[in-house]
């Protein structure tokens, strides 16, 4: 019998100054997430069991589609998708995939942005907080660019590593 | 009114971030999200109101977010108007300067 790593979840939360409409669509639509994600594109099909695809900037060197399949489309509410099914499907310390989950809540003049990752190990996290490497070093910084993006019209300009293999 | 709500969020994060106790208590969520009340009190001398009500201040400006399990409240820390505010004053260009530096105390001081 195997045993699997203990698994973990992390929880991120902001207020962004727009509608649910817009806050859904720039977490759905290529054009919008390239600008605040560094570079990355999504591809969605809009339904549960449907493909998300989260595709590498073009020319980087040892990313891959850091998506998988669509388990929740609730539009405007709440989307949920497997994480990087292309890298982490045969990994023998897993007990399934991650999972990601957007929750949007109107808040007045504000949409609140829940994110969810849950399901994660120990090799997801990392402890170094110089990178972008590591679940909890990507998320605070894709978030931050995108209420950047939303309310300023400007994402934040990262200097990212060609080879950063994530 | 922009600028003040961005304002007023800013003040909220700097007078959670002002106690020691607080701190204490992000810095436990940082080793180990998805803690209870229970689990947070333990170890913390300070009474179980005095925690409830540090824990109250930190989710009010964003610092903590809770999730229900069922019976329980799970905290977490959520990091995302710390980086903001990192953010706010640090030019692009000053990051790697500011990392080398940090690099070479870390190092000095080891």
């Amino acid at each position: 019998m195997t045993t699997k790593t203990k698994t973990e979840t992390f929880v991120y939360s902001t207020f962004i100054r727009t509608t649910p409409e817009k806050l859904w669509e720039a977490l759905t639509s290529g054009d919008f997430s390239e600008k605040y994600w560094m570079g990355f594109r999504v591809e969605l099909e809009p339904k549960a069991g449907g493909r998300i695809k989260i595709l590498p900037p073009k020319g980087s060197v040892g990313r891959s589609d850091h998506g998988g399949t669509v388990l929740a489309y609730e539009k405007n509410k709440k989307l949920t998708y497997e994480w990087m099914r292309e890298r982490h499907e045969n990994d023998p310390k897993r007990d399934g995939l991650s999972r990601v989950t957007y929750e949007l809540t109107p808040a007045g003049e504000y949409v609140k942005l829940v994110l969810v990752h849950e399901n994660l190990i120990a090799d997801d996290v990392s402890a170094d907080g110089n990178t972008f490497k590591g679940i909890n070093n990507g998320w605070p910084a894709v978030l931050s660019s995108l209420k950047s993006l939303l309310e300023t019209g400007k994402a934040i300009d990262f200097v990212l590593p060609k080879d950063l293999s994530c | 009114m922009e600028k003040q709500a961005a304002v007023s969020a800013a003040d909220l994060v700097f007078k959670a971030l002002a106690d020691a106790g607080r701190r204490r208590l992000l810095d436990r969520l940082r080793v180990k999200g998805g803690l209870t009340l229970n689990e947070l009190c333990a170890g913390m001398d300070m009474s179980r109101q005095a925690v409830t009500k540090h824990l109250d201040q930190l989710e009010e400006a964003g610092l903590v977010v809770t999730r229900r399990a069922g019976r329980e409240r799970l905290h977490y820390l959520n990091p995302v108007p710390i980086h903001e505010i990192a953010r706010r004053w640090i030019r692009p260009f000053e990051e790697a300067r500011l990392n080398a530096l940090r690099d070479l105390k870390s190092q000095l001081e080891r």
